[in-house]
């Protein structure tokens, strides 16, 4: 049998062969010998995630926009399909050509979430690649990564070369030229980074030392070869109107989580919630022309064919034209039987006419993030939503015949104590009740209220940073409370595993020295972390055991405000005393306003080069 | 291929008198990986790039009207592949024929568009051609053939009601069978339609009699109604 046939075989003997064969509309294909660059773009998940991430195909249609380079798509295969792989000694392989990672120039990750850290080792094990930087001496196969997780990528730091920190439109283009430059001229590895290390945005964690206190806290962090930045600032997109958007997507054939046209309002958020670190890591607000984004939706939608478009920011209410974005997409939507899937909106300020319009389409159900169960909590989180908010909006919705809500929580937030928690059930509680005294409502049907809880994680680069995590205790203790308050059968509760919380603020905190444990866990067969059937905490406590190292270190321990974090030579444009400012100012549940109201002074707006540095109007 | 459409775009018919049209079409390569669902929703979005004047139902929730005549087995390859649709307003054949080949993935394309003919309840039997890569290529083709002689080919079917077992001798008939190095070809025709029978359950069975195995490679080359072929 050749080898195209032992591979159909082997593709046909697992579960969704759609995953692993490429040949989607919008997939490109060249000729591997026009080219002067090969970029492996793995996404360290399955393919239906991956396949929905929105900056995967920003810049897969950005790379392939370059003659010279050719971006093929990588996606971590499920077990079943790895184990055969392993089997029969089959690499893995870019989906646009089929040929093995190990044949590639660059293979670049997006780090999305730290629970994915280990199937980046596992991936690049799978393609024959070594997973220490230090054991991969030549320019070839050089590792790079980019996304949110690059803000604290020290636990990784031994397995990837480069890092991207902030956006990646003009960044990537330029370390790919950088390496084009070098890989004609033959320069070293050592030579490449230490050009590439001079790109605005680029990290290049084997350029600096770390050292540690007795305690295991990081005493400094230090460049060790001149030239080599000391901080190392993020890059961003000044103007996204005018920035890289592909007109195309690749459209998989198997059903993914998303799998629709996307367009990108803004990038950044003016609200200032102290737990997200999306909102601190995007800063400033950019935001998209409506016009724009129009044409960007029409070009997607007949390239693409989508039936489905949605709009896609941190907070789409508080996008400037959203009235006349919607009211220009719902007529070109309606005329081409495309549905327009609307994010929950503040509707309060649209004029009649505009609701009218909405209202004729199709809304998926409704949700509320009140992240917690009190005002008082709420001021501490600077999450700007009230019980009148929350309330208002089921009222209209029953109304208009909806009885299904679903809330979301986040236990184990600074200053929480169990009346916090006791009060989410409440909230819930007094849901339920509205719907039996709205006149309105569907009598058919009964309400269902959705109380949903995940674990807060303390996250770098927010004011949070500073605060040590609910032990895993605490975490069940509280979750076990809440499930006992609940009175009413009209309430369900989901709360996710805490255990795989607690490994992400291991992570989400750590230092270097978690490289080793990392890689031990992974041959002890951690990998799909974030797949509950998939996770096994023992396995990771046994590995930082045998590090030396514990859970409460780097998760629970409360940091004191001198401490020089694992990731204090990267920024984020936001500076250290003002999120120090937030941080006290939370602990006496003080909010902020929000970036259209009063500059808080961030210090994001530095990285603007427009506006005299002024982020909104 | 296809016989040019006498009537212009102008000529718009009321709906309910526009006529089905039925598109023949290849499925091969890396799109045997594509399972029918799938397939559906494909040839959608294909429809939609296309730009065709596609018919939607009416209604709470309008979808493209489209049926499927006989649906494949996720793996199998095929050569004849039919679709029913509707389009608001009736088109040149070839231009409906060009426009969607640009669109669709490669490994899928249209060889012919017309009027619909047969219902697709009219559909009886179907050609298949397997590729088999057995452990010996001329003993499997002497064992299979002897196999498919037996007055009664007796196996296990799964059903929605359990294991059930059932007679494959009444459902084919193999029409040749020849070795081409490591590989064996075998045509086969079956019954199809209404009582739908896939071809690797014959072979499946001979696996489990004869203590061989071998991996099979099934293309549909042809369906028919009657006598004749499909349209
Ligand atoms: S500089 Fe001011 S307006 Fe800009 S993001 Fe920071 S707080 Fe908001």
């Amino acid at each position: 049998m050749d080898q195209k046939t032992a591979l159909e075989q082997l593709i046909l003997s697992v579960q969704k062969p759609g995953r692993y064969v490429g040949g989607e509309p919008g997939s490109i294909v060249k000729d591997k010998n026009e080219v002067s660059l090969r970029f492996a773009f793995c996404f360290p998940d399955t393919y239906e995630i991956g396949m929905s991430h929105l900056g995967m195909k920003i810049l897969y249609g950005l790379l392939n926009a370059q003659p010279d380079i050719w971006c093929e798509r990588v996606f971590a295969p499920w077990v079943d399909m790895e184990e055969k792989m392993r089997a029969q000694g089959m690499k893995l392989y870019g989906l646009e050509s089929f040929d093995p990672l190990d044949e590639f120039d660059i293979i670049g990750f997006t780090l999305q979430y730290e629970l994915s850290f280990t199937n980046i080792l596992n991936m690049l094990d799978l393609g024959g690649i070594p997973v220490y930087s230090k054991d991969r001496p030549g320019l070839k196969n050089l590792v790079i990564a980019g996304g949110p997780c690059c803000c604290n990528p020290e636990p990784i730091a031994d397995f990837v070369d480069l890092f991207q920190l902030g956006e990646g439109e003009e960044m990537l283009p330029e370390i790919c030229r950088c390496y084009q430059d070098a890989k004609e001229r033959g320069l070293s590895k050592e030579e490449f980074l230490l050009k590439a290390c001079q790109i605005g945005g680029v990290y290049v964690p084997a350029f600096y030392d770390v050292e540690y206190f007795p305690d295991g806290r990081v005493k400094s962090i230090t460049p060790n070869r001149p030239g080599v930045p000391a901080v190392v600032e993020k890059r961003i997109i000044q103007d996204l109107s005018t920035a890289y958007y592909p007109k195309n997507f690749v459209v998989p054939f198997i059903d993914t989580v998303h799998d629709r046209a996307i367009l990108e309002l803004m990038r950044g958020c003016i609200r200032g919630c102290r737990f997200c670190q999306a909102g601190f890591l995007y800063r400033p607000l950019r935001e998209k022309s409506a016009e724009v984004l129009c044409r960007q939706g029409k070009d997607l939608c007949q390239s693409t064919g989508y039936e489905e478009i949605s709009l896609s920011s941190l907070s789409s209410s508080d996008y400037s034209e959203i009235e006349p974005l919607l009211d220009q997409l719902y007529d070109y939507t309606q005329e081409n039987h495309i549905n327009l899937a609307l994010p929950s909106l503040r509707i309060d300020n649209f004029s009649e006419e505009l609701l009218d319009k909405i209202k004729a389409v199709r809304r998926s159900g409704l949700t509320f993030a009140p992240e917690a169960g009190t005002q008082r909590l709420r001021d501490v989180i600077n999450k700007n939503i009230t019980e009148e908010d929350i309330f208002t909006s089921c009222r209209l919705a029953f109304e208009g015949g909806y009885s299904a809500v679903k809330l979301y929580f986040m236990p184990g937030l600074p200053t929480e104590t169990m009346y916090d928690c006791e009060q989410i059930i409440d909230l819930a509680q007094q849901v339920v009740g509205l719907y039996h005294r709205c006149p309105g409502r569907n009598k058919d049907r009964g309400v269902n209220v959705t109380v949903s809880v995940s674990t807060f994680v303390p996250k770098p680069q927010t004011p949070f940073q500073w605060f040590g995590q609910d032990t895993l205790d605490q975490i069940v203790e509280k979750q076990l409370h809440m499930k006992d308050c609940i009175t009413s059968k009209k309430i369900s509760f989901k709360y996710h595993a805490s255990k795989t919380s607690v490994l992400e603020a291991v992570f989400a905190r750590g230092d270097r020295r978690l490289c080793d444990v990392v890689y031990n866990a992974w041959k002890k067969g951690c990998y799909f972390d974030s797949w509950d059937e998939h996770f096994y905490f023992d396995r990771w406590e046994q590995a930082l055991q045998e590090a030396g190292l514990t859970v409460w270190f780097y998760a629970n321990r409360h940091r004191e405000l001198d401490e020089i974090f694992p990731w204090s030579h990267l920024s984020y444009g936001v500076s250290e005393a003002f999120l120090k400012r937030e941080w006290e100012k939370a602990q006496k549940a003080q909010t902020t306003p929000n970036c259209r109201q009063q500059c808080a002074g961030c210090g994001a707006n530095r990285l603007l080069a427009r506006k005299e540095g002024k982020c909104v109007e | 291929m296809s016989e040019a459409m006498p009537m212009e775009r102008e000529t718009e018919l009321p709906i309910e008198q526009m006529p089905n049209l039925r598109l023949f079409y290849r499925k091969r390569g890396r799109a045997k990986y594509i399972s029918h669902l799938d397939i559906t929703r494909c040839m959608q979005r294909s429809l939609k790039r296309a730009g065709l004047p596609v018919w939607y139902t009416q209604g709470f929730n309008p979808h493209m009207y489209m049926t499927f005549a006989l649906p494949l087995a996720l793996g199998y390859e095929s050569d004849y592949e039919c679709m029913d649709l509707r389009f608001t307003h009736l088109m040149d054949f070839e231009e409906i024929q060009s426009r969607l080949n640009a669109a669709l993935p490669r490994d899928i394309q249209v060889w012919k568009v017309d009027f619909q003919k047969e219902k697709p309840l009219a559909i009886t039997q179907a050609d298949y051609r397997l590729t088999v890569y057995p452990q010996d290529p001329e003993r499997f083709r002497q064992e299979f053939s002897a196999f498919c002689e037996q007055p009664e080919i007796l196996t296990q079917k799964r059903t929605k009601k359990g294991m059930k077992t059932v007679d494959l001798k009444p459902e084919f008939t193999l029409l040749g069978h020849q070795t081409e190095g490591e590989r064996c070809i075998l045509t086969l025709r079956t019954t199809a339609g209404q009582k739908n029978f896939n071809p690797t359950l014959l072979t499946d069975a001979f696996w489990a009699a004869s203590g061989q195995t071998g991996y099979v490679q099934v293309l549909r080359t042809a369906v028919y109604a009657g006598e004749k072929l499909f349209e």
